[in-house]
């Protein structure tokens, strides 16, 4: 493996008696993009923050390039920002904005108008080189600050929910251009984000937050598909949690009874005891109901208990004989009403048993 | 009439009521100082005490005193007041160092003039231009605290932190982006300097010693001969030159200061 990007080590900080982030760790390699992707409060931020410099860590460490940065100030780095309120210079036009790293850093004035043009045609603001920025929307404006980040060619950008701010429409369209711009340039991005889905799209990996603590870091996918903890399964929209009995257990895989069914599924780390409850995680989409749920390996007994449109897809949420409740999602209506009996199927390999 | 045309009618009156009342009494020096001596009002008008102002030796020298001290007291009082300012955000001081800064607005002038004279004599400093711009500093400081301040309170701290990361330190951060965007304040702190200093007079006629300010001039010219059209006339001056500065200054400080490739 070669050398991280970037590394925390055992990062905390604690503002008054809050710990925003609790002995921190994750490696960041070349060219990845990588999400810190948690509710508000849950210290993305800030630790995002710790790595441009702009807060201090209590305790452990932010190397760059294996360098401890311990001791470098912000306007040391090299690193490259973008803020969710855009922070672009009021008092500046378009093009002095994004070449302002470039003046800093003294390069000829001939070098810094040839590269602004350069961005600004690859953030598809080609031509509003002499607008003041104050003139321009949301969403050129948080193009502007991009540009203006890129500029320096940092090995590092930091993006702090940089369209947090947008509607949503410009903000899916930014979405896929982010992505794209960071294939082009191979930056290396961080990118700090509460919204799942945004987070699903765009990222290499993603690590999750929740009261300062990175809980799980995993490609989204594994994320999505194999979530750790309650905290992680109740983050992504669709899973449902329900509870089960561990009748039985080897090094690898548990027995475990759900409603009136037995099944084998996979063993997490950590002790579950024989007769303990767990917390399983299944999504609502691997959930089948009426004829479909007939060739599933586990079927239950359920009744309908509502009915939730949705679009593209409808939400059936079923009750178990333990009283237990489930979501299916499928793409038709399945059942005509509530208050029909049906069988409720799913496959083992879609059953997450939890740790916590 | 609809009783809200009636309401704004009232509102209005009360508006002119309130003004007159703050300006009328501006406006009979004015009027005295164009009579001509020896004439009846409703006389003819003239300038002739404003022509005198220029040949009277003692209040061309007061002028000369007052415009230096003013245009001192706003490039001294000025950065201290933004030093401070700076230094109350980024100690994130508490609130009682904040009041302490502000509470000399509310000494009165005499108390505060006489313990500044008693101060100098006991340091063994003699009245002199020193003395009095020391005074006017102090006076005019915790204004332009107060106006900077709010500058300040109205910049996001999120422009400094962009250009640090861009790699500007903390000096060229500012000068680069906070000071073009608090100048207002900063420009207004020294408008308010400049005033506060060409009409001060009690804290001044204690330290005074043998200069003049015009303030000065006209108190102990009143005190000693009473009113007169040459008083008269010099009043009028200042009160315009008062109004000049509180209009014109801030409409040039709302002038953004244009982008600099624009200049190119």
């Amino acid at each position: 493996m070669p050398e991280p990007l970037l590394s925390l080590h055992e990062v905390t900080k604690r503002f008054g008696s809050t710990v925003v982030a609790d002995r921190v760790s994750f490696a960041v390699h070349r060219g990845e993009f990588f999400t810190l992707l948690g509710p508000s409060g849950s210290g993305k931020s800030t630790i995002l923050r710790m790595i441009a410099g702009l807060e201090r860590p209590d305790r452990g460490r932010v190397l760059i390039s294996g360098r401890d940065m311990a001791d470098v100030p912000p306007w040391r780095r090299g690193l490259g920002m973008v803020f969710q309120q855009y922070a672009v210079f009021p008092h500046m036009t378009v093009a002095d904005n994004v070449g302002y790293g470039l003046r800093v850093r003294r390069l000829p004035r001939d070098v810094i108008e040839a590269r602004v043009a350069e961005l600004l045609a690859l953030v598809g603001l080609a031509g509003m080189a002499r607008k003041n920025v104050t003139v321009l929307s949301g969403g050129e404006q948080q193009r502007v600050a991009l540009a203006r980040a890129l500029a320096i060619e940092p090995a590092l950008l930091l993006l702090d929910e940089p369209l947090g701010a947008l509607d949503e429409k410009i903000r899916r369209d930014m979405q896929t251009e982010l992505k794209e711009i960071q294939r082009k340039t191979g930056t290396t991005f961080v990118y700090v984000t509460h919204d799942q889905e945004e987070a699903l799209t765009m990222s290499d990996r993603i690590a999750v937050f929740h009261q300062g603590v990175c809980v799980q870091c995993d490609a989204p996918e594994v994320l999505f598909r194999r979530p750790r903890t309650r905290f992680v399964a109740g983050f992504f929209r669709g899973s449902n949690l329900v509870e089960g009995d561990v009748l039985d257990h080897t090094d690898t895989q548990l027995r475990v009874r759900i409603g009136e069914r037995s099944l084998v599924v996979g063993r997490p780390p950590g002790l579950v005891p024989r007769g303990s409850r767990v917390a399983v995680a299944i999504r609502a989409e691997n959930v089948r109901i009426g004829s479909a749920a007939r060739r599933c390996s586990v079927q239950l007994d359920a009744v309908v208990s509502a009915i939730v449109y949705r679009g593209t897809t409808v939400d059936h949420i079923v009750e178990l004989r333990d009283g237990q409740r489930l979501a299916a999602t499928s793409t038709r209506r399945e059942i005509d009403a509530p208050g029909a009996r049906t069988p409720c199927g799913f496959d083992p390999e879609d059953v997450v048993v939890l740790e916590d | 009439m609809t009783r809200a045309a009636a309401a704004r009618l009232g509102a209005w009156a009360l508006v002119v009521g309130t003004l007159a009342f703050l300006y009328l009494p501006l406006v009979p020096p004015v009027l005295f100082s164009l009579r001509i001596p020896g004439e009846s009002a409703g006389g003819g008008a003239t300038l002739a005490a404003y022509a005198a102002l220029w040949r009277n030796p003692i209040l061309t020298e007061a002028m000369r005193t007052s415009a230096l001290l003013a245009v001192l007291t706003a490039v001294v009082t000025t950065p201290i007041a933004l030093l401070a300012a700076m230094g109350v955000r980024e100690l994130s001081a508490p609130r009682v160092v904040l009041v302490l800064l502000l509470v000399p607005l509310f000494i009165p002038g005499v108390s505060m003039g006489l313990a500044e004279a008693f101060f100098f004599r006991l340091l063994g400093i003699a009245p002199s231009l020193v003395t009095i711009l020391i005074v006017h500093v102090l006076w005019a400081l915790p204004f332009a605290f107060l106006i900077i301040l709010t500058a300040m309170a109205g910049f996001d701290i999120v422009y400094l932190e962009a250009a640090y990361v861009l790699g500007a330190g903390p000096a060229r951060a500012f000068l680069d982006v906070e000071l073009p965007l608090i100048r207002t304040g900063i420009l207004g702190a020294g408008t308010f300097s400049l005033i506060l200093s060409l009409n001060e007079t009690v804290r001044t006629s204690l330290v005074q010693g043998p200069l003049n300010t015009v303030q000065t001039y006209i108190w102990s010219t009143y005190l000693q001969v009473g009113l007169s059209p040459e008083l008269y006339a010099i009043m009028s001056l200042l009160i315009g030159l008062t109004l000049v500065l509180i209009f014109i200054l801030p409409a040039l400080a709302r002038a953004r200061p244009r982008p600099a490739s624009e200049e190119r």
